[in-house]
Formats: C-alpha cells, structure tokens, sequence
C-alpha cells in the first residue's frame, strides 16, 4: 500500500522521500538520518507548502530527521484531514515523534489527539474568539483561496486554495468550545499580532491543561508578530527548538 | 485625531475647576471638574499617569466628549499623581500610595464628595488601566459604593502564565525599597519625550499617536511610579493573581461581586495590559449587563489599539470615546 517517491528539493540541497497512502502525504522533507528525534510538520490546508521551508531547514540544521504531513489534495473537510493526522500512528509506535503544526492545523492536531510524545503549536486557536471579528470566506464556491481572513491581517503567508467546506469550519472554529487536553506534552507560543489565534484564543482555553507550557511570542519584540509571521521569526524557532531538544 | 473635531469638541467645555479633597487616610487627591448638567462620571488614570491622560490639553479629551454628550466629567488625580502630587498644605506627597490605597481610600473619598456637590445619588465610573483595577479594589472593601454604570479600558486582571517582560518588570518591587519613595518618570519621560531615545518606549505604549500629541503626553501625563506600587505589583506577580500589597486580599472575590453593568475595553496591539489579561475582568464580574470590547483591526477598528490609543489615539475620539459615552448613556450593551 506504501510507496516511496522523491519530492523536490528545498533550497536547492534537499532530497527526501515520501509515505505516501490514501489518507496522508507523509513526507521526509530532508535527508533521512535514522535515530535521530523524529518531528513532524503539520501543514494547513489553504496555506502554501513553502510556508514552513524556514521551520524545516532549521530543525533539520538542528539534528532533527524533519517530515511534513500534508492533507491530500481531495481532502475537503475537517474530518478528513483529522484523519490523516490520526494515520501518523498506523506508521509509527506512539510516542516516537514529536508534532509541530502552525496555524489551524494546530487545532486539528489538538482535536485528533495522536499519539505524539510532544506538540508544539504555533498560532493554533484553541478556543472561541471573544469578539465578533470581521473573518468572512473571501469568495463562494467549491474552493476559495486560503484562510477566511483579509490577507493584510495575515502577516507574510503564503497561501493556496482550499475547499470551501474546510474554509467554514476554519470559521466555524472562532466560535467552538476550547478543545480538550490532548494526551502528550504541549507547547503553546501566540502572539498579541495574531487575529487567527490571539492570546486570548490560546492561553485562556489552555490554562487547566496538564504538562502545557506557554509563550508569548511577542513579549520582547518591538512590533506584535502576526499569524504567519510566525511561521519564520527567528525567536520563535529557537524556542520551539529548545523545547523538542528537552 | 482631526483639529476640527477637537475644536469643535472643546467649544463650550468649560475651565475646569479644580477641588482638592481629604481622603479618610488624611491623603489629598484632587478633582478636576469640567460641570456640566448631566449625570456625574468620576474619570480615573492609571499608573504613574494623571488626569490628563482623558484630557490632554491640546489633544484628545474624554472629558470634553462626555461634556458634549451632557455628562458632568470629575477626573480624579490620585494621591501624588499630577494636581495630587502635593498635598493641600503644599506637602509633596512623597509616598504615593498603593494601588490599595487608592481604592481604599481615594475612589471612596472621590465618589463621597462628588455626590455631595451634585446631588446625584450614583456617580458612573471610567477607569484607564490601573484606574479599573482601583475600582476593583474599592469596591471589594465597599461593596455598597454608589456606583452606576463601569467603563473599564486596558485594565489588567489576569497575572498567570508571566512572560518574559512583564515578569521581571513585575519583580522591581524586591528593590522598590531602595528608592527614594519613587522613581522620576516624569523626567525621564520628558527627555524621551523631547530627544527620541533609542528605547522602543513608543512602540510599546502606542501605535496611533503622531506629533504634536505624541510630545504633549509625555510632558503632560507622566507623574512619578512609586514604590509602594511596586511593591504590591511585586505580590501580584508572585501570586499570580490581583491581591492586595500584604497577599492578604485576593481582589477576584470583590470582582466576582461586581453587578454594576459594565464595558471592558482591551486594545488588540496593547503591550502592557494585552486582551488575554484584561479579559480576566470580563469573566470574573457577576454583571449581567456586561460588554467585552477588542479594539484592533480584526473587529472592526483603524488600528490595532496600543495601551495609550485607548485614551489618546488618533482615532480614539470617533471610535473609543463613543463606545463609552453609549455605554454610560445605556445604549449600545449587548
């Protein structure tokens, strides 16, 4: 059922492989080092696969052995990209990767609850928006292009199509309840510049969690960090460095 | 912030008259009052600020809109804060206070003579930062404080989870003690003012502020940061919760009494009181009339408002002063 393909390179050095299966492109975006910490990337469906070149380079310049988890292509709802998080344990034995996801696939990951030893989420909005915001699907039909919100509000991210149906639930997840606890160990980093997931959207919902642990990315830098600034701010990484080096 | 609007906010606003009043404490505070006709509103600053963050001559001004919207505006100077800052007998008040203190004694005193000179058995209430965490604090040890309608604008009331500025900025209070009762922020806010120093003061205390305004805050609305404050927010920090300087207090318990219907105002690029903490507020009162309010671009607004916007922005006179003049006149609760 598995089956092994190269994918491009990054940055004009990389090579890698990739697992791929019906419900997830699992792929290994560096060179393969067996043994060392296994991390995987979670990508989010309507931002565009380069968005987390920055984070993929650095961890495997870290020592890391880097994979990212792609939705597929036809996966055009909330339930089946859960899916394909959840096939990550059908690959390997729980507790043997550490998770990283940016954005809303941090709450996708929260809410599959696979069975990561660590998860790091970047910007992940846990819990519903306290005011009504202005995010609205920017355009009507079967795909609309990236995440519900107006793009300068966004910071630099580069974004691709998605599914209209998945664009809702991005929506419909301002207003959700908090998510639930996951199992493993999280980090959670925000900034005060993030309209996806303000503070408040990830603190407040988290505060009762077991083995949680909080950051505020913009706390020392002269201008907020927005949504996917995020995503390539050098403090950042280095903190979500330290904490899958514990 | 457009010239003509604050003309025309500013024409026929009265000189204020300015009261000084004994606190029970024997401290003075002084009341700045612009009178007008209609219901009393008893406007509060926040720390190491005065009343002229609500009514900066020459720039924005509550004081005047809630004139013109037929409110009779009171701004409070606690303890050694601006007109404070010497006691009636001339005495520099040297000690300040704690933000106990000041609730305690100074929004109580405050609220008793206002009544008193108007007659008006309720007084509303409008808080900037400290100046809401005042009123908390007041009314945990009186409950039966005739207070009306609340404002309260980027006014922290959630310490968990300290970060790595407002942590340590929190702890100064362990060497408070070495001061000199106070620290001269208003001098140092004056050379920032003037010569632009290199710290990012600016960018952390607003981002809607341009000259001349940006120059006339920092000569108008810095008065000194005292030790005794310091010290409580030091116990603040330790605890992690709004308590009193001896962490004998736990103020959540006064929150959690508050009816009064009341508007919470976060600011989404405020820096020293961001809407995570300030929401603590929001959840915390028993209101049943209550209204949380992120002002930033997200929600509707020009800018995503700095812990100074909320009061002194550019934009603050068409989108934060209206918010609270409905909200006083009880319109616009959801």
């Amino acid at each position: 059922m598995m089956k092994l393909r190269h994918i491009g390179t990054v940055m004009g050095l990389w090579g890698g492989s990739a697992l791929a299966q019906d419900r997830s492109a699992l792929e290994d975006v560096g060179w393969s080092f067996e043994g060392l910490p296994r991390v995987v990337i979670v990508s989010t469906p309507g931002v565009d696969r380069s968005a987390t070149v920055y984070w993929e380079h650095q961890l495997e310049q870290s020592g890391f052995d880097v994979w990212l988890l792609s939705a597929p292509s036809e996966a055009d709802s909330e339930q089946a990209v859960r899916d394909s998080i959840e096939h990550i344990d059908e690959i390997w034995p729980p507790g043997s990767y550490d998770l990283l996801a940016h954005g809303y696939a941090g709450r996708l990951v929260v809410d599959a609850n696979p069975k990561a030893r660590k998860m790091v989420l970047v910007g992940a909005p846990l819990g519903p928006q306290m005011t009504p915001t202005v995010s609205k699907v920017p355009r009507s039909g079967p795909v609309v292009e990236g995440l519900p919100w107006p793009t300068e509000l966004l910071g630099s991210l580069p974004m691709e199509a998605v599914s209209a149906e998945l664009a809702h639930a991005y929506l419909e997840m301002a207003q959700r309840e908090a998510a639930r606890d996951p199992d493993a160990e999280v980090f959670l980093v925000a900034s005060g510049g993030d309209v996806v997931a303000p503070v408040e959207c990830v603190r407040l919902p988290s505060k009762t969690w077991s083995d949680r642990r909080f950051w505020r990315a913009d706390a020392f830098t002269v201008h907020p960090l927005q949504h996917g600034d995020l995503l390539h701010n050098k403090a950042v990484f280095r903190e979500i460095q330290r904490y899958l080096e514990q | 912030m457009s010239w003509w609007l604050t003309a025309l906010l500013w024409a026929g606003v009265p000189e204020a008259e300015v009261h000084s009043v004994q606190t029970q404490d024997k401290a003075t505070i002084s009341l700045s009052h612009r009178p007008g006709e209609g219901p009393p509103v008893l406007v509060v600053h926040g720390i190491s600020s005065n009343h002229r963050c609500w009514d900066l001559e020459g720039g924005p001004s509550l004081a005047a809109a809630l004139h013109a919207s037929g409110f009779d505006p009171w701004l409070l100077d606690l303890r050694g804060h601006g007109l404070a800052e010497f006691s009636a007998d001339g005495q520099r008040q040297r000690r300040g206070g704690s933000v106990d203190d000041y609730g305690q004694y100074d929004v109580p005193a405050a609220v008793a003579f206002i009544q008193k000179k108007t007659g008006f058995d309720k007084v509303h209430y409008v808080g900037h930062s400290m100046g809401g965490m005042v009123m908390a604090v007041a009314l945990h040890h009186e409950p039966e404080l005739a207070l009306d309608r609340l404002v309260v604008v980027g006014t922290p009331m959630d310490f968990s989870d300290p970060d790595r500025v407002t942590g340590p900025l929190m702890s100064l209070g362990r060497w408070s003690s070495a001061l000199a009762g106070y620290l001269p922020a208003p001098l140092a806010a004056s050379v920032h003012g003037r010569f632009r120093t290199p710290l990012p003061v600016d960018e952390w205390l607003f981002v809607d502020i341009q000259s001349p305004v940006r120059e006339q805050l920092y000569e108008q609305i810095v008065s000194p940061l005292y030790a005794r404050e310091l010290r409580q927010l030091e116990a603040v920090g330790r605890e992690g919760m709004f308590v009193s300087a001896d962490g004998k207090d736990n103020y959540l318990v006064g929150l959690r009494g508050i009816q009064q219907p009341t508007l919470v105002v976060a600011g989404r690029g405020d820096r020293i009181a961001p809407p995570d903490r300030v929401a603590g507020f929001f959840t915390e009162i028993s209101s049943e009339e209550k209204r949380f309010v992120i002002a930033g671009r997200a929600t509707g607004f020009s800018v995503d408002y700095g812990h100074l916007d909320l009061p002194l922005g550019a934009h603050a006179e068409q989108e934060i002063f209206p918010l609270i003049v409905d909200w006083l006149r009880g319109e616009a609760s959801e």
